[in-house]
């Protein structure tokens, strides 16, 4: 077995990455979605798929990156780069569900206030995202607390290889197969006290920030 | 040159609604004056107002200002002539002090001048003892005055206030009152919005009366109110 503080922090990796690529489309997609009523309907595809298997995502992944896939030329498959990939695919309907809820509700306080001071949509769109981050880190986070419990993308397309894609929840698999109950508890709670501590955190930052 | 503010067969109908919230709705706004608008609940008070502070645009006929339409050009430009306040004001996070600064800011005023406007106003409206609270720690009456003192920092042509009176205390009231016979005496227009139609006649020259989004009565406000009294 690797020690865990290497396994914990190859997952912190990997889900972090993955986590701020989605952000990086995903808030603004919310955005788009929220100030044009003509997109609306995308809404609902976005949050009928918040709840999307992990395995199914994984899977149909593995098809796209494996060897005779339309993507094999790439050469992903059962690389921490797949992985990344797969969650931040994954999290992507998480993050901009609920940030084109926070971004609706701030469009209609924010920037009207903003209009009627005077500003240029520019301006307005920047006092709407100025005043709405502290709850747009909050759904960030919760996709980063999904990816990284996540299993069915990181075990398909990572393949839990030792020393390149083993991450937590692949670990915690292999050592339950194995019989190592003791290893699969240790990590368990390492993913629990991230998740706890990752949430302590952004209500600390929505204090401190006075979300309205 | 003062403002005139023209509407001119306006209908305005909410994006995903089929029903018309103003309806044919016609009326010449002057500088130096006072309106009131009052009406039930739903009758398109708020919309009305919203309609001549350019945050709506119309669904039918026109809004004039000075015989232009804004939305035919620029639009950012006629919206630093007007400000909107909403009944319930949003306060951007920060102090009173970030709340008063945030138009100033948006129309690219320097610290010197944003000190110098905020001072004069938190005198005027008693609320140089609030400057450094938190503005979302503020009780409702204190974020509507402070949201008064937000729009008329900016010294707007126009200004739409939104049930001002809703909230505010009695002594309040008085102070700002006095702040709206003085924007008056400046030349501005003022429109306000109220159930309270006594405290309308009080402070206003000319009554709009509202009824499902229709103006039913308007006129000088000692006669709208004397015909009001009789028909109720």
């Amino acid at each position: 077995m690797e020690p865990i503080q290497i396994i914990v922090l190859r997952s912190l990796t990997i889900s972090g990455t993955a986590t701020l690529l989605a952000a990086l489309w995903s808030i603004p997609l919310a955005y788009l979605l929220a100030s044009s009523r003509r997109f609306r309907p995308l809404v609902y595809f976005f949050e009928a798929l918040v709840g999307i298997p992990t395995v199914l995502v994984g899977l149909l992944l593995y098809l796209l990156l494996s060897r005779n896939g339309p993507l094999g030329f790439l050469e992903l498959l059962y690389t921490p780069q797949a992985i990344i990939v797969g969650e931040a695919l994954l999290i992507t309907p998480l993050i901009t569900a609920v940030s084109y809820q926070t971004i609706l509700t701030g469009l209609s306080y924010y920037r009207e206030l903003a209009l009627t001071l005077g500003a240029s949509d520019k301006q307005a769109a920047l006092l709407v995202f100025r005043e709405t981050l502290p709850s747009l880190i909050s759904s960030v986070v919760m996709g980063f607390s999904r990816a990284v419990g996540e299993l069915g993308v990181a075990l398909i397309v990572g393949g839990n290889i030792k020393g390149y894609t083993r991450t937590m929840t692949t670990s915690i698999a292999l050592a339950t197969a194995m019989g190592e109950y003791e290893a699969a508890v240790k990590l368990g709670l390492v993913l629990t006290a991230i998740a706890v501590g990752v949430s302590l955190a952004v209500r600390l930052v929505r204090r401190e920030w006075g979300s309205e | 040159m003062g403002i005139r503010v023209e509407l001119r067969g306006v209908s305005y109908i909410y994006p995903g609604s089929k029903s018309r919230a103003l309806k044919n709705v016609s009326i010449t706004l002057r500088n130096g004056m006072c309106y009131g608008v009052t009406g039930p609940n739903g009758s398109g008070k708020t919309t009305l107002l919203k309609i001549i502070s350019l945050l709506y645009k119309p669904t039918d006929g026109h809004v004039l200002y000075n015989g232009t339409d804004p939305w035919g050009g620029d639009i950012t430009s006629y919206r630093k002539r007007v400000v909107y306040v909403h009944e319930k004001p949003v306060m951007v996070r920060g102090s009173v002090l970030d709340n008063l600064a945030l138009g100033l800011r948006i129309r690219g005023y320097n610290g010197d001048q944003i000190k110098e406007r905020i001072e004069r106003i938190a005198v005027k409206l008693d609320l140089s003892p609030l400057l450094d609270r938190n503005a979302r720690d503020l009780s409702a009456g204190q974020r509507q005055l402070v949201a008064i003192a937000r729009a008329l920092v900016l010294d707007p042509d126009v200004i739409a206030l939104d049930e001002p009176y809703s909230n505010i205390d009695f002594r309040k009231r008085k102070r700002l009152s006095r702040v709206v016979n003085e924007l008056r005496g400046k030349g501005k227009l003022v429109v306000i919005s109220s159930h309270d139609i006594g405290l309308l006649v009080s402070l206003c020259d000319y009554i709009i009366y509202l009824e499902n989004g229709e103006i039913v009565l308007e006129g000088p406000a000692g006669e709208v109110y004397r015909e009001l009294l009789s028909e109720h």
